[in-house]
């Protein structure tokens, strides 16, 4: 990430971290389905 | 093995579809859903190798024609949007078409009311059990000595000296033709499934959980399938063997096997 | 900022560092896609040797070489290490060498994550092939890992788990990456519309595997808490069900099949035109239609199970919905066939693989909609012919797309044209034999041959030896492709262009393409580069 500027860094760190919840919600969520249907 | 080979090539020649060492399709079979069931398969096939035909076609002409080296020249077009409708809206017609006859079948397949006779089989590793609930009478079915024997890594017995190699078993499953025969299936273990290519029937077999499937024979004979469901080292070693037989030889069959002829049975043919 | 990182690109107008300590620490794009690709072709060989165990043992009828237990070993790892370990890596190593590139991105958006991605692989397939080691083998239950049957797998059981899992993380982070610069990193005049079809299908590509990496972390994470923490997620004795694993598993694993084939749909979008000497027809529709494909990915996994004991109306509901996936996947095969006619076509070596999988994954896509019709697919299930439909959409499907990128973008990679006639070779050999490999498959799961099975009935011998002949002809036709790896740098220099006038960012910089490029972005004169959209 040094070869971006600022603004840049600020919308990649954004996106990173938007992304990263949709994977932990999809593995949470298949989790608690297990859960809830044993 | 050469010898096989070319006599298998000879027999294809011969007699295309009887010499079964080149089976190339999938079988009739002997129930009517069966019957049907190769005909949505041969359906696909026919309406996948038309298209094939057409798309490759029109492939081939570009590959002959619009190429280089005779000179073609590129032309400049790049989008239709009246040939993306057509050749979205044509495949759209053709699946509904395909999809309407294998509705049909599916219903049918589902109708497991009044059934003459109930057998529930349960997979075992490796081996399958047998449970007339009528008649009283169960037994487990394994894989017959001849095969067991051919089977072992490095044996000295040829395969293909042995019957029905892998599948074939010591116990059969015995059923009246005609009869309408409901499967009540599970496992003891892992999962299987009960595969009789014949009877167009596969259905897996689930350690707590009762699967139900449904056929009706119309002609004697002896058919025979294989476990249909990785379970486990002798996956390939577990056949199933259905023996269609008359209604007579069935009541005998019961009755040497110390089973309860059930009435029923009997007044349903 | 005195990274170890920074340390080693701070003298970039001197070139890389060198030695281990580059390829250990690289965040260069370029770099971590060589590396990706050079894992996947090491990968691509071991699974290929196993797949010729499988072969030698089914080349007759009869036990001759391995025990069964060692067959099923050999099935799971096999395919294991080609999904995993060949297939997705390739890709991911294309799309790290060439999307910066493509859009004028001086780099990945996050390049030490990057890294990571890479090299936590290595260590996920050292970890997967030591349990052939270990005693009880390897996993033996497939590579959908079904319990109960995979609860059986001994002392490899937790390491499979884990090795997925770092799979997973790794597939993860990379698909995260490739989002996040492509969303972000743009040049200013490339809109997403305008983006070259290679970066759609992989940005598509990300969203899916962002998606449904996670649901098989979870899915193999209670298969652990089943065998080893008392949980009864699948055991059907505590309470569970066994069913619910394949429904958790196939919700990944189908779109996991489109993730290993969307990619190659996006080379040959880029193949075509360029040998074509003409756009790709319906560009816009092509994109449209990749993200129907996705969509319609995530609600057709029950296919896969319609033996299950599923009620009418769940068979109804996935037997449509799969045969409409036909519909954009035509659409493309349409669109692909448009871009030829009335062009102005040569043959070389990626054009003839990126042909030979239009007219090869046709047929594995027509064994597909066979496979779609229920009443049929009860025959079909688990037999040879799905086989057949997998390897037909997977070998002169995604691994034909793989070898036609390689050849197409290794001049600008290397700097050199690779030997023509050697990859001309390549192409032929691999061609006829990967068809006298599959062909025959499809008779076989008609005629009654089930899966998964170390010995077979007399009457499927001589299908079976043709396969094997054809398996091993393959196997060796690969070695050519080798030898065209090896004497890459031996052909002539390679100019910017390489090909005749293709489109695309990456043919504007010099073969090979320097260490950083695009560190400024750039003007596209867009009449130029984007007729359709400009």
């Amino acid at each position: 990430m040094t070869d971006v500027d600022a603004e840049t860094r600020k919308r990649i760190r954004r996106t990173t971290l938007i992304l990263v919840g949709v994977a932990l919600a999809f593995f949470f969520g298949f989790i608690l389905m297990g859960v809830i249907n044993s | 093995m050469i010898r096989k080979f070319i006599s298998g090539l000879l027999g294809l020649v011969a007699t295309a579809s009887a010499n079964a060492d080149w089976q190339l399709n999938m079988p009739v079979g002997v129930t009517e859903l069966s019957a049907e069931t190769h005909d949505l398969h041969m359906m696909a096939f026919w309406i996948c190798t038309a298209i094939g035909v057409l798309v490759f076609g029109v492939m081939i002409i570009a590959l002959v024609k619009h190429r280089k080296s005779v000179g073609a020249e590129p032309a400049k077009f790049s989008h239709s949007t009246a040939a993306e409708i057509t050749w979205t809206a044509i495949p759209v017609l053709i699946l509904l078409a395909m999809a309407i006859p294998a509705a049909r079948t599916m219903i049918k397949i589902e109708d497991s009311r009044d059934p003459d006779l109930t057998v529930v089989a349960t997979g075992y590793q490796w081996k399958w059990h047998y449970r007339y609930q009528d008649q009283d009478l169960g037994f487990y079915s394994t894989l017959a000595r001849p095969s067991l024997e051919a089977r072992q890594l490095g044996s000295p017995v040829d395969p293909f000296a042995v019957d029905n190699y892998l599948l074939d078993v010591d116990r059969p499953l015995v059923v009246p033709v005609g009869a309408k025969v409901r499967l009540l299936l599970t496992s003891n273990d892992v999962l299987h499934a009960w595969w009789v290519p014949d009877l167009a029937i596969k259905k897996d077999a689930i350690p707590g959980i009762v699967n139900e499937t449904w056929f009706r024979a119309d002609e004697v004979g002896t058919y025979r399938g294989q476990c249909a469901e990785l379970c486990g080292k002798d996956h390939g070693y577990m056949p199933v063997v259905v023996e269609v037989v008359d209604q007579y030889e069935f009541e005998q069959w019961v009755a040497d096997n110390g089973g309860v002829i059930d009435e029923t049975v009997a007044s349903n043919q | 900022m005195s990274t170890a990182a920074a340390d080693i690109e701070a003298h970039d107008d001197h070139g890389p560092a060198k030695g281990i300590r580059r390829w250990l620490f690289t965040t260069n794009h370029k770099d971590i896609g060589t590396l990706y690709l050079l894992f996947s072709l090491t990968m691509f060989f071991v699974g290929g040797a196993m797949a010729l165990v499988i072969r030698s043992e089914l080349a007759q009828p009869g036990l001759q070489f391995v025990h069964p237990e060692f067959f099923n070993q050999m099935t799971t790892m096999h395919a294991l290490i080609m999904v995993f370990g060949a297939v997705m890596p390739a890709f991911v190593g294309l799309a790290n060498w060439m999307i910066p590139m493509q859009i004028g991105a001086p780099d990945m958006a996050l390049p030490r994550m990057n890294n990571w991605s890479f090299w936590i692989l290595p260590v996920a397939f050292g970890i997967l092939l030591s349990t052939l080691f270990m005693p009880g083998g390897a996993p033996a239950s497939g590579w959908t890992m079904y319990p109960p049957l995979v609860l059986q797998t001994g002392n490899a059981f937790p390491f499979l788990i884990f090795s997925v899992h770092l799979m997973g993380i790794s597939s993860i982070m990379g698909a995260i990456n490739i989002i996040v610069t492509i969303l972000n990193m743009r040049t200013p005049e490339m809109t997403l519309i305008r983006m070259p079809m290679f970066v759609w299908t992989w940005l598509i590509t990300a969203y899916l595997l962002l998606a449904v990496m996670p649901v098989l972390a979870g899915a193999v994470t209670m298969l652990l808490t089943d065998q080893f923490f008392g949980t009864s997620f699948f055991l059907a004795a505590g309470g569970g069900d066994p069913v619910m694993f394949q429904h958790i598993f196939w919700f990944f694993g189908h779109p996991e099949v489109y993730i290993m084939i969307l990619p190659a749909f996006g080379v040959v979008s880029e193949i075509l035109p360029t040998f074509s000497r003409k756009p790709l027809f319906g560009h816009d529709s092509m994109v449209y239609a990749t993200a129907s494909i996705a969509f319609l990915s995530f609600i057709v996994w029950a296919h896969h199970m319609f033996t299950v004991g599923m009620p009418l109306s769940g068979q109804m509901f996935f037997m449509f919905a799969t045969m409409l996936i036909a519909v954009p996947t035509g659409v493309k095969v349409f669109n692909w066939v448009a871009t030829m006619w009335k062009g102005s076509m040569t043959f070389e070596t990626p054009m003839l693989f990126a042909l030979g999988f239009i007219f090869l994954f046709t047929i594995g896509g027509f064994s597909g909609l066979m496979l779609a019709i229920v009443p049929s697919d009860i025959q079909y299930h688990d037999s040879y012919f799905v086989v057949a439909h997998f390897h037909y959409v997977l070998v002169p499907g995604s691994i034909f797309a793989i070898m036609a990128a390689a050849y197409y973008w290794l001049p600008k990679w290397t700097g050199h044209m690779y030997n023509e006639k050697a990859g001309k070779l390549h192409f032929w050999m691999s061609t006829i034999f990967v068809n006298l490999t599959f062909f025959p498959m499809h008779f076989l799961g008609l005629a009654g041959m089930p899966r998964r099975i170390p010995d077979y009935s007399t009457q499927f011998a001589d299908f079976n030896f043709i396969a094997s002949v054809g398996a091993f002809g393959f196997g060796l036709s690969q070695l050519i492709f080798l030898y065209v790896l090896v004497t890459a740098k031996r052909g002539a220099e390679a100019s910017d262009m390489v090909w005749d006038h293709p489109r695309g960012l990456e043919w504007t910089v010099p073969s090979p393409a320097p260490y950083h490029t695009f560190d400024e972005p750039v003007h596209i004169d867009r009449t130029v580069a984007f007729p359709e959209n400009p």
